[in-house]
């Protein structure tokens, strides 16, 4: 399999997978979205709430602010030697007192742990009048996108088959597929139509293309036929600032091969057990 | 990760995968699909919250383990080569 990234920043992520299934696509997208474990706030302690929004409200609002996380600094809470109960190896304590009149953002949580925080500062919670307040204790976890949404370290992850666009002889260089294609990918090239260099994997894969060659009348079989390659996938990764899209794609890749050394590792268990038996 | 052999014999074997979901059972499957030797390789999910039981039957004398444990093999060796390909930082 190869990977070619054709963007890579902090934010996000492009890029193609080669010589792939349509099996394993998915499951590194699965992977990518609901197996990498980040931080959100599970937590809330609401001592004062005067504002508009129920406590309840408050607290969900609270728990979907993406948190900043440095790897590895956190372990899952059902792993750590506390059993649960929190302490400071698997969970951050934040802080978050305003009073009106003004806006409470992200940045007003103030966390225990310098080296983690809000991914971005300025995510709206609640707007407060005059008089109203908000002080509360919040606890941030270590978990995973599977258990809730919270956790989910991507906003857009997906992926499209990569277009295959063929034009045959039947193209008579009309332009009425060049004037439908919603992504502008056609021209008229030496009197025939031809994707325009470059613009190949803009393909949304719709086929508008095919039907307005067909409503020419040019008969049963069009011109220009789309379809997808079905071991090539095109890759959005897009991050949502809790960790670099890098660090998505490795620890998604990484979840994939830790499950199959693991099976390996119990199946070589079994069954050199049961060779011991037959002995 | 834990397995329980719910039924064992020459060309047939029936696993509990315990904590497992279709992220990973489904990605399984579709590899020891790709043995020759193998015949069937299924799994079900009976309800939101159980375990997955993977089922694979193979032809002639391909043990059932073995077809697992070379998909896993294999699929350990794609994330490798992705993960290598993967600029550093």
């Amino acid at each position: 399999m190869e990977i070619a990234f054709s963007v890579l920043d902090d934010q996000i992520a492009r890029f193609r997978l080669d010589k792939s299934s349509i099996a394993f696509a998915n499951s590194l997208r699965r992977a990518m979205i609901g197996e990498v474990p980040t931080m959100a706030i599970e937590d809330v302690k609401i001592y004062d709430n005067t504002s508009a929004l129920f406590d309840e409200m408050l607290a969900h609002r609270i728990g979907l602010i993406p948190i900043k996380t440095e790897e590895e600094c956190l372990i899952p809470r059902d792993t750590c030697s506390c059993g649960g109960i929190g302490c400071p190896s698997c969970s951050v304590l934040f802080t978050l007192s305003v009073e009106g009149p003004g806006m409470v953002t992200s940045k007003d949580l103030i966390s225990q742990d310098p080296r983690i925080g809000p991914a971005s500062p300025d995510i709206p919670v609640v707007k407060l009048i005059g008089g109203q307040k908000v002080v509360l204790e919040a606890r941030a976890i270590v978990s995973r996108g599977r258990e809730h949404a919270k956790w989910q370290p991507t906003t857009a992850c997906g992926y499209k088959n990569y277009p295959v666009v063929t034009v045959n002889d039947r193209c008579d260089a009309c332009g009425h597929c060049v004037e439908e294609c919603p992504r502008e990918i056609l021209e008229i090239r030496d009197g025939r139509v031809a994707v325009i260099e470059g613009r190949l994997e803009s393909c949304s894969l719709c086929r508008l293309c095919e039907r307005a060659c067909l409503n020419t009348g040019i008969g049963e079989e069009a011109g220009i036929i789309v379809r997808s390659d079905e071991s090539r996938f095109l890759f959005v990764v897009e991050g949502d600032g809790s960790l670099p899209a890098k660090n998505i794609i490795r620890q998604g890749l990484d979840y994939i091969r830790t499950q199959s050394q693991g099976l390996a590792a119990q199946i070589y268990e079994i069954s050199g057990e049961t060779r011991d038996e037959n002995d | 990760m834990n397995i329980k052999i719910l039924e064992l014999g020459k060309n047939k074997a029936r696993l509990e995968i315990q904590g497992e979901g279709h992220t990973f059972m489904n990605v399984l499957t579709e590899e020891i699909l790709k043995d020759p030797g193998v015949d069937v390789a299924r799994y079900l999910i009976k309800f939101q919250f159980s375990d997955p039981e993977l089922l694979v039957t193979t032809r002639g004398n391909r043990d059932p383990l073995d077809v697992v444990k070379d998909a896993c093999g294999r699929l350990e060796k794609s994330c490798n080569e992705l993960l290598d390909q993967i600029p550093a930082d």
